[in-house]
């Protein structure tokens, strides 16, 4: 079924749930829930908490479905309420506090520390796969919400936009911001030219 | 071209957002810039490896769980509420009220700086204005602001406010300081300088 056949589809289900069907809420969030669930736990890289978020994203988006309009599909409408209630989960877990911790360690690399950590072959790849994880766990909420739709989910920087809530352009530079505090956490492990 | 402006339109082209007239001069400046290669080349392979990361497979089972933990907890609220939701709660800006206008003293400064030096300094017309003091200033605030998003948005705004007030002191020569100026052309979407040039014409009726 291509987009607009299932938006159509969808928004019958919609109607339905609006005027109180739980069952056709239910089958909405059957369609979409492994690619918000997944969209969450690329920003917050933790099982238990893109659990909890998806449920919650399910269970706020059911309460507010009054104020749907359907001017967007609803899964684009779920999938702002998942980044929003995920921004607001990683600002109130104080990650804040871990990209200080970040900025810090990150600035005092220095070349002697580079040849020192620098490993080799294999070990190299996977330790760069660890450290990633842990430079984009560290990325300030807003860089990391823009990193993940765009690297991990492939969109555009328009499409980010439009979830973000934001302009192109703030998806632009908080990619460039997002990427230079990457290379720069990850030197050691990014093999020369 | 600086290394500069050159990592941030890597990063654009490394989305696909980059203009063909500006990839071609990002590429003319990393063929002579070794930093810029390599910082391309680290960004490159970041990117491979970012969408290499695993997801964890969940059995079907954890699916159906999950449905049925949601039908649990809707069955305890009740029906939909008709209530507004907004998606955006204004948050409260990371910045004290003194603070703000603060800033919006420094892009007035700005502004008043820009004037003055095409006015004093330029004098061959507003067509051949040099970005260098204006683009570097505003550069350097932009460091200092840091990740502070609430404040970027700020400083955006007060920025776009500072080029409609200068465009009512300039007249319609605005619309060459705005296309004169690299910074401008550098930093923006083609978009949005269309935008841009359109609400001036329309605050100018030009």
């Amino acid at each position: 079924m291509n987009e607009n056949m299932q938006d159509a589809a969808n928004d019958g289900l919609v109607e339905r749930a609006k005027s109180g069907q739980m069952e056709a809420y239910v089958e909405l969030v059957r369609r979409i829930q492994e690619k918000i669930y997944h969209t969450i736990f690329g920003m917050t890289r933790n099982h238990e908490d893109a659990d909890d978020l998806t449920q919650e994203t399910f269970m706020y988006a059911y309460k507010a479905l009054g104020s749907f309009k359907l001017k967007s599909s609803f899964y684009t409408w779920a999938y702002r309420i998942a980044v929003n209630l995920t921004l607001n989960h990683l600002k109130k877990k104080g990650r804040e506090k871990g990209r200080e911790d970040f900025e810090d360690s990150a600035a005092v690399f220095d070349r002697t520390e580079y040849a020192a950590l620098s490993p080799e072959g294999d070990s190299l790849k996977k330790e760069l796969k660890e450290k990633l994880e842990e430079a984009i766990e560290k990325l300030p909420p807003a860089y990391k919400a823009a990193f993940n739709l765009v690297v991990l989910q492939g969109m555009s920087h328009a499409e980010a936009a439009k979830l973000l809530g934001c302009s192109e352009s703030t998806v632009s530079w908080r990619m460039h911001k997002a990427r230079k505090m990457l290379q720069a956490r990850l030197q050691p492990y990014l093999s020369e030219v | 071209m600086r290394c500069r402006k050159s990592e941030k339109w890597i990063s654009d082209g490394i989305d696909g957002n980059l203009a063909v007239r500006k990839r071609r001069k990002l590429d003319a400046h990393a063929e002579v810039c070794g930093s810029c290669r390599a910082y391309r080349f680290h960004l490159e392979k970041i990117q491979g490896e970012a969408r290499n990361l695993s997801e964890p497979v969940l059995p079907p089972e954890y699916w159906q769980d999950s449905i049925a933990r949601l039908h649990a907890n809707l069955a305890k609220t009740g029906p939909a509420e008709q209530t507004e939701f907004k998606l955006r709660p204004r948050q409260a800006p990371a910045f004290s009220p003194g603070l703000r206008w603060a800033w919006a003293g420094a892009a007035s400064v700005l502004a008043v700086g820009l004037g003055l030096y095409v006015l004093l300094f330029q004098g061959r017309g507003l067509l051949e204005t040099s970005p260098l003091v204006f683009g570097d200033q505003v550069n350097m605030l932009y460091e200092k602001i840091g990740d502070n998003v609430d404040l970027e948005a700020e400083f955006n705004s007060l920025i776009r406010a500072s080029i409609l007030e200068e465009a009512g002191e300039f007249g319609g020569e605005v619309k060459h300081l705005l296309y004169g100026n690299s910074f401008f052309l550098d930093s923006l979407s083609d978009e949005e300088v269309q935008i841009l040039d359109a609400e001036i014409s329309k605050v100018l009726k030009i």
